[in-house]
């Protein structure tokens, strides 16, 4: 028996989200078992299921991996900003170069020459 | 059902908080205004990317070449993402790109700028993005869906693109005396244009965009949040910015700045800034010799 991919969306502004699979001959079967597998419950607002080989599968593991170092394409290729901002920071101080202009209070304060507006 | 009253209750969809679908019923006028607002957003990503692409090849490291890279194919990306979010209100995207390059649409007025020095992909990295970023972060509000589910995607990326930029702000600030002159004469050069950005003070009663729920926030509500984020982030840096006005006013609880030249501003988004012609003809020449890409793209498969 063939295996049905099943889609769902929670809100009408959701996109389609994978949800489960069931096994069934056909789609109007395949529609009342992904209907009593899985929504049920107010799960959604509308579902859909998919032959599984309808699906064009990829299946090439190794061409998704990056052969060479990409952290620049990702959030953890940009770390450790907290350091860096106050060594930066720091920096502006050495250089003579303080800014001491009204701001407001709720705002983080890394240059150690701002300290004392803080703690006022 | 007439065109006013179904108007009338599209209308109280909106006010209620509903959203629209691209296969909805909807206002010629309200189409229009979509159609427009994402057009333009779309021309921005693939014309904002120019500025940056121009210091792909003179990034001062490996690393930072690469990153820049990543981030214009990023950049494209959405704009493509956005001329198909378009093209289902109705214009097709071949006339959206021949429109943009004959220069009868428009694109924000940052992208009409020549840019000088590292410092300057800095600036773009970390304050232009970042007012983008605030820009879009609010149109996630917008009353059109299939616009807010792009967006979704697009701010993902360009919260990268923004640790990025004050990546690029930072190492700049920490090193030598140049380095951080560099960066700050940017500042100097690009304050105006980002002021520019936010658009001038508007009578939100008169913003159609507001009306239409596809924006949900005014000019001056984007900039003081802007100001909020980054204005703090650059003193603290020891880095000056070219407006004596510009200060925190805790009775009124926002911040004061001055007037820049709007006249200027006017100009530059009718089409008319000093990198206006230099960017479109590069977009020109490339589109013309990519031209075969897309012939090879539309002809119909053939058998294996």
């Amino acid at each position: 028996m063939e295996r049905w991919e099943v889609f769902g969306k929670r809100t009408v502004d959701d996109p389609w989200t994978s949800v489960g699979a069931v096994h069934a001959p056909d789609r109007e079967m395949a529609l009342l078992l992904a209907k009593e597998s899985f929504f049920r419950h107010g799960e959604g607002v509308d579902f859909a299921v998919v032959r599984l080989s309808d699906l064009h599968v990829f299946g090439e593991r190794e061409q998704l991996e990056f052969a060479t170092d990409k952290t620049y394409k990702l959030q953890s290729g940009y770390t450790g900003m907290g350091d860096k901002r106050r060594r930066a920071a720091a920096r502006a101080v050495e250089a003579g170069a303080v800014i001491d202009r009204r701001r407001p209070v709720d705002r983080r304060v890394l240059n150690p020459a701002h300290r004392s507006r803080t703690e006022a | 059902m007439s065109y006013e009253t179904r108007t009338a209750e599209f209308k109280a969809h909106l006010a209620a908080g509903g959203k629209v679908e691209a296969t909805d019923w909807m206002p010629d006028e309200y189409r229009e205004a979509a159609l427009r607002f994402i057009e333009m957003h779309a021309n921005s990503e693939i014309m904002g990317a120019l500025p940056e692409r121009e210091w792909i090849g003179r990034a001062p490291s490996l690393r930072r070449k690469l990153s820049l890279t990543a981030k214009v194919q990023d950049e494209v990306g959405h704009g493509h993402m956005l001329y198909r979010v378009a093209e289902d209100l109705g214009k097709p995207r071949d006339a959206m790109i021949a429109d943009l390059l004959a220069g009868k649409t428009k694109f924000h007025n940052v992208f009409h700028y020549p840019t000088y020095t590292w410092g300057d992909v800095a600036v773009i990295g970390f304050l232009i993005d970042g007012a983008a970023l605030v820009t879009q972060k609010a149109l996630l509000e917008s009353s059109y869906a299939p616009y807010v589910r792009v967006l979704k995607r697009i701010c993902a990326e360009e919260s990268l693109h923004q640790r990025h930029g004050e990546d690029l702000v930072l190492e700049l600030c920490a090193g030598s005396d140049e380095q951080r002159a560099m960066f700050s004469e940017a500042v100097d050069r690009w304050w105006e244009p980002i002021m520019h950005f936010f658009g001038p003070p508007s009578k939100p009663e008169r913003d159609m965009l507001l009306a239409w729920r596809l924006k949900t926030r005014t000019n001056e509500q984007l900039r003081q949040r802007f100001f909020d984020t980054y204005v703090p982030k650059l003193w603290d840096l020891g880095i000056p910015i070219p407006d004596p006005a510009l200060e925190y006013d805790e009775a009124a609880g926002e911040w004061t700045w001055s007037d820049p030249d709007w006249d200027g501003f006017w100009r530059v988004v009718k089409g008319d800034g000093p990198m206006t012609e230099a960017r479109l003809g590069l977009r020109r020449r490339t589109h013309d010799a990519h031209g075969w890409v897309r012939e090879v793209m539309n002809q119909p498969a053939r058998a294996a």
